[in-house]
């Protein structure tokens, strides 16, 4: 008790955390002392062997992971839990929305999703001028950053070219604020070139939007339709995910004498000890925590039959690697077309065991699987079914080693493309590269502006501190053999710099 | 290092990569070298119905006659021409050659409007200078003002021997550069977005 006492104080008197940062730490120390809701022992065991992870979600699950209103709702009826009436105007209807958000709750304590905006508010624009609602739309992203600071609360605009989504999209580039995060929904049918030059230049500004493939989610989804939130997870629009836990892939395959043994006995064993714990996560949510008899529910916002289960994996790369080394198989994952497709085969096996098990008190009766993209505090292993950060192919490469396995994953799979900064000079190549991914059937589109040290110039890479170390006249290991004799008399690669991520045959260097 | 590739090879390179690709763009070294083995990649590439609408750009010196760009700009959508500079000792100091063909290039490309960017490289001392700006200047005025010029900075990456003693291009020269060439009516001017 005494130790506990300590913590706590620890919590409480500490300089760097906020009275609401304080109270929430309390709140999540407090819900640790309670008893983990009954498991059996084998689950346990992997549980405590981290084989399978419940996500640090608690031990008292008394609010889903993820909730997703229908805004709309509450715009269409005002509330009146909330005594709240109905909005009719652009004003009124942001200010029933930031009400809102604040009786949404989440993992974190934060709405992860504050809806498809340009969807719930055009219908109040009739008769406001550009410049108004450019100045209402940064008001309210000034107000979202600031009263719920959380990278993982999520915007969703799209796939229509509408003067909300061109508003946020030009506020969001202008601000460079880490909320709200962003997704535009793109389709092919739909979305004009126009605002999808505009999103993936913004991504060159700031990072954000990921750009979501908007037909692949819809198919995966119903006429209420789907929400991408938190980090890359698409979910039941009035509804969400009562839960994500996920498998160590790495773990299982530590644990595997062979591929044979991994797929015969392994995996099958720790997927249905997953299957296990989730099942007693949703059982206390459903049966124990009275969460469903909320005002939310009362008054339609989600629906208690909305709620999915995520069924997350992570560290693919490394499964692959150790199976491939205990077949003697030099070819890494990534790189090697029989480790790929080990990995692309995993994927099946785990989508077809997901669709197979019936689970009470989820959407359609079954779990969604989801490529986890990993907590802070995981090591040694790589996020989802990614490729090793820093050990990642050209981008093009990348997508078509990793496209086959995202039909497997409707509640979410991501990869981030790290992009040269010199894209900066050839912004089409960032919007080609986004539209090709999307064409090879990637569910989601997220891209990274380096910073990085290895660079991509035109052809060839170089590493930005060998330039650093060369301009200061300490000699580079490595010249870059591969420009042609003529050129290098001249050439600075400077010169070289358009068409960066067009130019994809992989180049040697060392 | 080197490697060898066939037209049907970068064809099926250019196919697996398509939905990636608005074009593609042969440099070098000296593209033009290989006249015949363009031409034949071009061609295949307009050719394929899997490839149809990608563009076919080059990045060249421009040392090429007038019987050559015949063959070569049928199948080329563009061209990229790197103007080594204007005063002609400079020309052979810098490259070992006199650059008659390359400024008749330039015009044989705008004329059959496939000169879709001229590049200057501004060396410090050399290119940088005050006299092959004016020749710059005038050179694309005589053109037509409307083309595309690219100014870049001479740096040290990638370069060899003696080439290593000369002054980097500094942003603020180019800058300096490029106002210049605006204030005489060359509205289209690129200059570099990162120094390395």
């Amino acid at each position: 008790m005494q130790e506990i006492f300590l913590k706590l104080r620890h919590i409480t008197n500490d300089r760097t955390l906020s009275p609401g940062q304080k109270a929430r730490y309390l709140s999540l120390e407090a819900e640790g002392m309670l008893p983990y809701p009954a498991l059996d022992v084998e689950t346990q065991e992997a549980l405590d062997q981290r084989v399978i992870c419940d996500m640090y979600e608690g031990h008292a699950p008394y609010k889903p992971r993820y909730v997703l209103p229908d805004y709309g709702v509450v715009l269409k009826n005002g509330s009146e839990y909330l005594e709240l009436p109905v909005p009719e105007t652009l004003d009124e209807a942001i200010n029933t929305l930031m009400i809102a958000y604040h009786h949404v709750p989440s993992v974190t304590g934060m709405p992860v999703y504050i809806g498809k905006l340009d969807d719930l508010l055009l219908p109040f624009c009739d008769g406001v001028s550009d410049q108004e609602l450019y100045r209402r739309i940064k008001l309210f992203w000034r107000y979202l950053d600031r009263t719920l600071p959380d990278a993982f609360m999520h915007a969703n605009i799209g796939p229509t070219d509408n003067r909300v989504a061109r508003t946020i999209l030009r506020v969001d580039a202008e601000l460079k604020q880490i909320a709200p995060n962003l997704t535009f929904f793109y389709d092919p049918q739909v979305s004009t070139d126009q605002i999808l030059a505009i999103a993936t230049n913004n991504i060159i500004e700031c990072c954000k939007p990921h750009i979501a493939n908007h037909p692949v989610h819809a198919a995966a989804f119903d006429e209420r339709g789907y929400g991408i939130v938190s980090c890359y997870n698409a979910l039941p629009v009035a509804g969400g995910s009562s839960t994500l836990t996920r498998i160590n892939l790495k773990e299982v395959a530590l644990r595997s004498d062979s591929e044979a043994h991994f797929f015969a006995e392994m995996l099958p064993r720790y997927m249905d000890l997953n299957f296990r714990l989730m099942e007693t996560r949703i059982d206390y949510l459903f049966n124990e925590s009275n969460f469903f008899d909320s005002f939310l529910v009362a008054e339609g916002w989600i629906a208690r039959d909305r709620f999915t289960a995520m069924y997350g994996v992570f560290a693919m790369a490394e499964a692959v690697n150790i199976l491939h080394e205990k077949e003697g198989r030099a070819g890494r994952y990534g790189f090697d077309e029989t480790a790929n497709v080990l990995g692309h085969e995993i994927s099946r096996v785990l989508a077809e065991a997901v669709g197979k098990r019936p689970m009470d008190n989820v959407w359609r009766d079954r779990a969604m699987l989801h490529s986890q993209a990993g907590l802070s505090t995981d090591v040694g292993t790589t996020p989802g079914v990614r490729i090793p950060y820093g050990t990642e192919p050209d981008p093009v490469t990348h997508v078509q080693a990793l496209s086959p396995h995202h039909k497997y994953y409707p509640s979410g799979i991501s990869e981030i493309l790290t992009v040269d900064e010199t894209v900066k000079g050839n912004p089409e190549a960032m919007f080609q590269l986004c539209k090709g991914a999307l064409a090879c059937g990637f569910r989601e589109f997220t891209a990274n502006i380096s910073g990085n040290d290895l660079v991509r110039v035109t052809g060839y890479m170089i590493r930005l501190s060998d330039v650093k170390k060369f301009n200061e006249g300490k000699g580079s290991r490595t010249n870059t053999t591969a420009l042609g004799a003529e050129a290098a008399e001249l050439t600075g690669i400077a010169e070289r710099r358009p068409r960066v991520v067009g130019h994809e045959l992989s180049p040697s260097y060392s | 290092m080197v490697r060898h590739y066939g037209v049907e090879q970068l064809v099926e390179i250019a196919r697996r990569h398509r939905p990636f690709l608005s074009g593609i763009t042969v440099s070098g070294g000296e593209a033009t070298l290989q006249l015949k083995f363009i031409i034949a990649l071009f061609e295949a590439i307009k050719a394929d119905p899997e490839l149809a609408g990608l563009t076919c750009f080059i990045d060249t010196n421009g040392h090429l006659g007038a019987h050559s760009w015949g063959r070569l700009l049928p199948v080329t959508d563009g061209v990229m021409l790197d103007i080594k500079a204007f005063h002609l000792p400079l020309h052979r100091e810098l490259t070992g050659r006199d650059n008659v063909k390359s400024l008749r290039s330039a015009e044989i490309l705008y004329a059959a409007g496939k000169l879709y960017e001229l590049r200057f490289l501004m060396i410090p001392g050399k290119t940088g200078c005050e006299a092959e700006l004016d020749s710059l200047i005038n050179f694309v005025r005589r053109l037509g003002g409307d083309v595309r010029v690219k100014l870049n900075a001479f740096q040290h990456h990638g370069v060899r021997g003696k080439a290593l003693e000369w002054t980097k291009m500094s942003e603020a020269g180019v800058e300096a550069a490029a106002y210049r060439l605006r204030a005489a009516g060359i509205n289209n001017v690129i200059t570099p977005t990162v120094y390395l």
